[in-house]
């Protein structure tokens, strides 16, 4: 009698999950198409400033030597780890911060360095090793918007130029495909430069440029531009890959709640035949004591 | 070669705001504005802060006709006949609504900086800047509301 009303409960919260989950896998599908068209509005932008950066560097040559660009070897290490405000997304988590103690055991100085973290998942964990985080930067949110991105990444670049840091580190995921998203450690500054376009029609016809303000000028104002794109595209790709940890993480949850729910109900089924059959047994054991 | 229009794309960091043929357009450079008309030598240079127009080709099914859009910093490529603005803000001009841009100029004109700011000349900057992007968001609503849009 007991256990039949106990599967009937557990089926019942089976079911509850089940929805949960499948609500949640929802919004994260819808999430992640929002989060992706604008993750693919941005490209566009960062594709021609890189462009630029490459012609600009074609053009300037040997010659091409920028604060920006080069290793200043004062100061610490700075390592920006994005990671997301909740949880139930699967692996994504875990595998970016696995990155990051990887990039901390491998590489120099990043481990006494500074560590800054975007999004709460992250800070736990580092609090968890023993790690301490410098700064904790809660702006971003679901959406990051071009101004913040741009602040913080003004901010690097005024501590490279001054000497306090000495490299900038992003471990992110990088969204290749709905099915690849590979964590990620990227080097932000020192800045290196994309290569510049190798296309032979481009050669042939050598375009001179006419630069307003002169090279160095406008190399001094693309590179923090191209900076803060790359920085952008990274947030970008870090949430469109959360949406789809997300996504995968709940579809398989309700997968699982559904098979349970089977495998319970034939529990069910099977116990409630069980009674039956014995409460039968009783009756006709009682008649048949009664002759 | 000579055709009397330019293929044109603006973008942002974050939408593409247009992709077209053009027959001029009159870009705010940093240090003024310039006017680009097919077959423009290459050149690289640096946004201002500005209002950029742009003329539509006519082409089949469109009439062409006039846009302009406000401009905040970025940078403007002219090669091989195309140009491509990569703007680090731009908004076209029907989207400024003048309620909104006199409270932003409002605003930006009751902001001072105190003397004892440690980076007084940055701030400094910063608020004319965003005086200046006001004053022009004022006048391009209403230059947009005088063409009866």
């Amino acid at each position: 009698m007991g256990k039949t009303r106990e599967i009937q409960k557990r089926i019942k919260a089976v079911g509850n999950i089940k929805r949960i989950t499948r609500t949640m896998q929802m919004i994260a599908t819808a999430k992640f198409s929002q989060a992706l068209q604008r993750a693919t509005a941005g490209k566009p932008y960062s594709k021609a400033l890189f462009e630029l950066v490459g012609e600009l560097a074609a053009t300037a040559g040997d010659e091409l030597n920028h604060p920006l660009l080069q290793h200043s070897g004062e100061g610490k290490a700075l390592t920006l780890v994005l990671t997301s405000d909740r949880g139930l997304c699967g692996p994504f988590n875990g595998s970016v911060l696995r990155a990051s103690m990887h990039h901390f055991r491998n590489t120099e100085g990043a481990r006494e360095g500074y560590v800054e973290v975007v999004g709460k998942k992250g800070v736990g964990f580092y609090k968890f090793n023993g790690i301490e985080v410098t700064r904790h930067h809660t702006q971003f949110g679901d959406k990051p918007a071009y101004d913040e991105v741009d602040r913080l990444a003004q901010d690097f670049i005024d501590r490279f130029i001054a000497g306090e840091i000495s490299r900038v580190n992003v471990v992110y995921t990088r969204f290749i495909s709905a099915g690849k998203q590979v964590p990620e450690v990227m080097q932000l500054l020192p800045f290196e430069t994309p290569e510049a376009p190798e296309d032979e029609s481009k050669d042939a016809i050598n375009q001179i440029y006419e630069f307003s303000p002169d090279g160095p000028g406008l190399l001094d104002e693309i590179l923090p531009a191209a900076i803060k794109a790359v920085l952008f595209q990274t947030f970008n790709d870090a949430i469109v890959s959360e949406h789809v940890a997300r996504m995968v993480a709940m579809k398989s949850a309700t997968d699982n709640a559904g098979k349970m729910g089977k495998q319970l109900s034939r529990t069910y089924n099977r116990a409630r035949q069980a009674q039956i059959t014995t409460e039968l047994t009783e009756i006709i054991s009682g008649a048949a004591a009664l002759e | 070669m000579p055709s009397n229009s330019f293929h044109c794309r603006i973008v942002t960091p974050t939408e593409k705001l247009l992709d077209g043929e053009l027959t001029y357009a009159s870009v705010p450079g940093w240090d003024g504005l310039f006017g680009v008309l097919p077959g423009r030598a290459p050149l690289l240079a640096r946004l201002g802060l500005g209002e950029l127009k742009i003329t539509h080709a006519a082409e089949d099914g469109s009439k062409g006709g006039d846009r302009s859009f406000l401009v905040d910093g970025g940078f403007v490529k002219m090669a091989e006949n195309s140009l491509t603005i990569l703007a680090e803000r731009a908004i076209p001009a029907e989207q400024i609504s003048l309620t909104d841009a006199k409270a932003e100029l409002a605003e930006a004109e009751a902001r001072s900086v105190p003397d004892d700011a440690p980076d007084k000349t940055a701030q400094q900057t910063a608020v004319r800047r965003d005086r200046e992007r006001a004053q022009l968001k004022v006048r391009m609503a209403n230059g947009v509301q005088a063409a009866g849009i």
